[in-house]
């Protein structure tokens, strides 16, 4: 007998999917909502900064008032808000003087780098070293794993950062120290892709290690809640290798969590690549968010807190899609002939 | 309540971290019988160096100001508004989970959208437009940091209730004709509140972390000793002298560790049957 085929239709998991996809459209209405309304509440606006930043007369700011839409009324804006939305129109940067999705649309492939270079790296390092320290639970390895990660999950990662920039870059001089690339080296093709990864190595090991402790500690306490569940120790009795029966088994059943874990940070991620690109000078999404802080760029926080919320759920789908995947799980009810 | 106590204590790491945020929170909020020195004065040469200088122990920053006072300062601030975020955060949670896990339907379902709305936007980018918008101060950053980090307790009552509602206990309060908010204040929440004590030391720990960060950035209170203003000042100078920003990292490190600690044991100490590996 063949085994039962898996799709991921059968599985409960996939459930789940279709209700967050039914969902989102309320959500990033929620989100649209939200943001437009705490940042109405700011005082001044847009035009104030604008003119702030670069001057204009009385005659000057009537005109961009009305150009902007700024002369209605709230609801109205969010209305032509929206609209413009739909078309890929957020707004005007006043900081930049560009258009809002051109800044974000500039700095966001760095930050994604960043994100998915941080996330790959936690996930390998946590879960590979979750695995060690999981295989023998209070074993003299596990101890020091885990002690490790109760720390370094309690580091601030903009101190992390200072800390390996100091060692890695100032003293060993083995990395560059901030930036995105060499600045004047005119590297083009492979050696600029090469040039960029080094940057980005800093920045990635900052951001990583943080989450890395997090998905060990997961992975670590899901194999401890494993190996006492029932088909664990049937899987024992059966006789097979220590080996097999840890990555196969008890591992296996640990990653769920650490895999849901994933999309719940992607959000966290995002927030933390704001102190990380600061540290390093790196111009992603994140350095961008706090350059339109201090500048009272609100059109561009505006642009940058939907955008992010965007990825989100984009990134949670997919980590909800993957989970069904996974997920050992079958529903049996839902198979039809 | 000393049934609970009795298991906490048990357990030697979350006791001796519990003693490390008590002494904590007693040197913050007796800095100044603690250790007189005024923060904000130059009071000595810059750039003293640690364990010099007697009268500076832990030498002073570049404008001759005594780290030991800004550190105990510093430690006043990050756990005022930690505590008061985190406390804010459970409360206006706990509200928004009781009134969806009673209402039910339509009410429910659209308090859990907007809760959804909340964990969508990113809690660090929420809290620096919540900066931006009500200014630096002290009374801002709670709120920044409590606008993110309600969602988790309202999401745990939320669940709590739903496994409360159909006890026997909670059929008998209903049966005995004890008026609906009687019940849902009196019967549900008390037993739906333990896993939310634990969350709290969660976001208790995440808060100092946030406004360390925003601090760091430069969007707190300028004229308030904190650590990660600290960090960031010690940063012109971090290679020759790494200390200034080693030592508020560490206090900061320190803390979250403490605090992480007792909200494991907490949670260890809630879920007894849960027997320990």
């Amino acid at each position: 007998m063949s085994p039962p085929e898996r799709s991921f239709v059968r599985g409960p998991a996939w459930l789940l999917v279709r209700r967050r996809l039914a969902q989102a459209p309320l959500v990033l209405l929620f989100v649209l909502v939200g943001a437009f309304l705490l940042l109405e509440a700011a005082p001044g606006d847009a035009v104030d900064a604008y003119v702030a930043s670069l001057g204009g007369d009385a005659g000057f700011v009537r005109e961009l008032r009305e150009r902007w839409g700024l002369d209605r009324s709230a609801p109205t804006r969010f209305l032509l808000y929206l609209a413009g939305l739909a078309t890929g129109d957020l707004g005007w940067s006043v900081a930049f003087d560009r258009p809002v999705l051109a800044v974000i649309a500039e700095r966001l492939p760095v930050t994604l780098a960043l994100a998915g270079g941080a996330t790959l790296f936690a996930f390998a390092l946590g879960t590979g070293l979750g695995i060690l320290a999981g295989a023998r639970p209070q074993g003299p390895l596990d101890r020091i794993l885990s002690a490790a990660a109760l720390v370094l999950n309690a580091t601030p990662s903009f101190w992390l950062g200072l800390l390996l920039a100091l060692l890695f870059a100032v003293r060993l001089r083995w990395l560059p120290l901030a930036g995105i690339e060499t600045i004047g080296a005119g590297y083009s093709g492979l050696v600029r892709l090469l040039d960029l990864a080094r940057h980005l190595v800093l920045p990635v090991l900052t951001l990583g290690l943080v989450y890395a402790a997090l998905y060990l500690r997961l992975m670590r306490a899901g194999m401890v809640e494993a190996w006492r569940s029932d088909f664990v120790r049937a899987a024992r009795a059966k006789g097979i290798s220590r080996r097999r029966l840890v990555l196969r088994h008890v591992a296996r059943n640990a990653l769920l969590p650490v895999v849901t874990m994933l999309g719940l940070q992607s959000a966290t991620l995002v927030g933390g690549s704001v102190v990380v690109e600061s540290v390093f000078a790196v111009p992603g999404l994140g350095r961008l968010a706090a350059e339109a802080v201090t500048q009272r760029d609100f059109p561009l926080l505006l642009g940058i807190l939907i955008v992010s919320a965007l990825l989100v759920l984009l990134v949670n789908l997919l980590v909800d899609l993957l989970y069904a995947r996974i997920d050992p799980r079958v529903e049996l009810g839902a198979r039809t002939p | 309540m000393t049934d609970l106590l009795v298991r906490f204590a048990r357990d030697r790491a979350a006791l001796l971290a519990a003693c490390v945020v008590a002494g904590l929170t007693l040197a913050a909020a007796s800095a100044q019988l603690l250790w007189p020195l005024d923060p904000e004065a130059v009071g000595g040469p810059p750039l003293l160096r640690p364990l010099v200088d007697p009268a500076h122990p832990l030498g002073t920053d570049r404008l001759g100001r005594d780290v030991l006072a800004r550190l105990l300062h510093g430690a006043r601030l990050s756990l005022t508004v930690a505590f008061a975020a985190a406390g804010a955060a459970t409360v206006l949670g706990s509200a928004v989970g009781l009134a969806a896990g009673l209402a039910g339907g339509r009410i429910d379902e659209l308090l859990m959208r907007i809760t959804d709305a909340f964990q969508t936007v990113p809690g660090f980018l929420l809290a620096l437009a919540f900066v931006s918008v009500l200014g630096p101060e002290a009374r801002s950053v709670v709120l920044a940091i409590a606008a993110s980090a309600w969602t988790g307790p309202a999401r745990l009552v939320r669940a709590e209730i739903a496994s409360l509602a159909g006890r026997d206990f909670v059929l008998a309060a209903v049966v005995a004709g004890l008026p609906r908010l009687d019940i849902a204040l009196r019967v549900l929440l008390p037993n739906a509140l333990p896993p939310v004590v634990a969350f709290a030391a969660t976001n208790v720990a995440s808060a100092v972390l946030i406004e360390a960060a925003l601090s760091f950035l430069g969007l707190a209170d300028p004229n308030r000793a904190s650590w990660g203003a600290m960090i960031a000042e010690g940063r012109a100078v971090l290679v020759s002298e790494p200390w200034l920003s080693i030592l508020p990292g560490l206090a900061l490190l320190l803390t979250v560790l403490a605090v992480n600690l007792v909200g494991e044991g907490l949670n260890e100490a809630l879920a007894p049957r849960r027997a320990r590996p």
